[in-house]
């Protein structure tokens, strides 16, 4: 399990601003990943629109377990 | 001023999660919102860790970050790579938690806390894509289900596995 305190105890002595820098730099070419924060509203939309369809599914899948 | 091709560093951890911080922390929001929308019927047993679910959206980061710098072709993970990585992490670190198992409980209801983290794991992973719950049966998410729990899984055959459910569902051919 990685938690945030363990990785930056860790890494501590390899970050930097410049590997900061390099890596912002990297995110902006290779790391977007299209994902923009209306999209992660649409998600949250999409799994909330939906959730009383999904508890009346898990209800009706246990009582077949 | 860009830096050129050549210095790139190649990313540990700590600057993934230093550099996503923002989306991590939208996705966390996002996963604790849809939690109570899915579980709040039975939040007198169960609870979401906070800080196990900030462990499985750091990870997942790292992970699909591993995976882009591996796939070099690869800019962006698509939705079906969302979903795998993300129900890989939540199935592995498990962050829904049972809090108390006392008190009169019906069968049903304690079915639903034994696999509220592998259901959860499944909504988790569904909602990236383009499927309607109406369209899947119940016999496919039982099937999901039971080997999110009982077999060994990885965030690239669970990318498959989205892959085919959505062209499943949109009565595409796969």
């Amino acid at each position: 399990m990685v938690t945030i305190e363990e990785l930056r105890e860790k890494y501590a002595d390899v970050i930097n601003d410049e590997a900061i820098r390099a890596v912002s730099t990297w995110t902006e070419k290779n790391f977007d990943d299209k994902f923009t924060p209306e999209d992660e509203e649409e998600y949250v939309q999409r799994a909330s629109v939906q959730s009383k369809e999904v508890v009346r599914m898990m209800k009706r899948i246990v009582s077949s377990i | 001023m860009p830096i050129p091709k050549s210095d790139w560093v190649i990313p540990t951890p700590d600057d993934i999660i230093l550099c996503r911080k923002n989306d991590i922390a939208r996705r966390i929001h996002s996963l604790v919102k849809v939690y109570h929308k899915w579980f709040d019927e039975w939040k007198s047993w169960l609870f979401l860790s906070h800080h196990v679910l900030t462990s499985c959206i750091e990870s997942y980061y790292i992970d699909i970050e591993r995976l882009k710098g591996l796939h070099h072709n690869s800019k962006w993970a698509d939705s079906h790579k969302r979903a795998g990585f993300t129900m890989k992490w939540i199935s592995h670190l498990r962050p829904v938690q049972i809090t108390s198992y006392t008190g009169s409980i019906s069968t049903a209801d304690r079915k639903i806390i034994l696999t509220a983290n592998d259901f959860y794991v499944f909504w988790s992973g569904m909602s990236f894509l383009n499927v309607n719950s109406t369209q899947l049966t119940d016999d496919m998410i039982k099937n999901c289900v039971y080997s999110l729990r009982y077999r060994p899984i990885s965030g690239e055959l669970l990318s498959t596995q989205a892959y085919l459910i959505e062209c499943a569902a949109n009565g595409a051919m796969p």
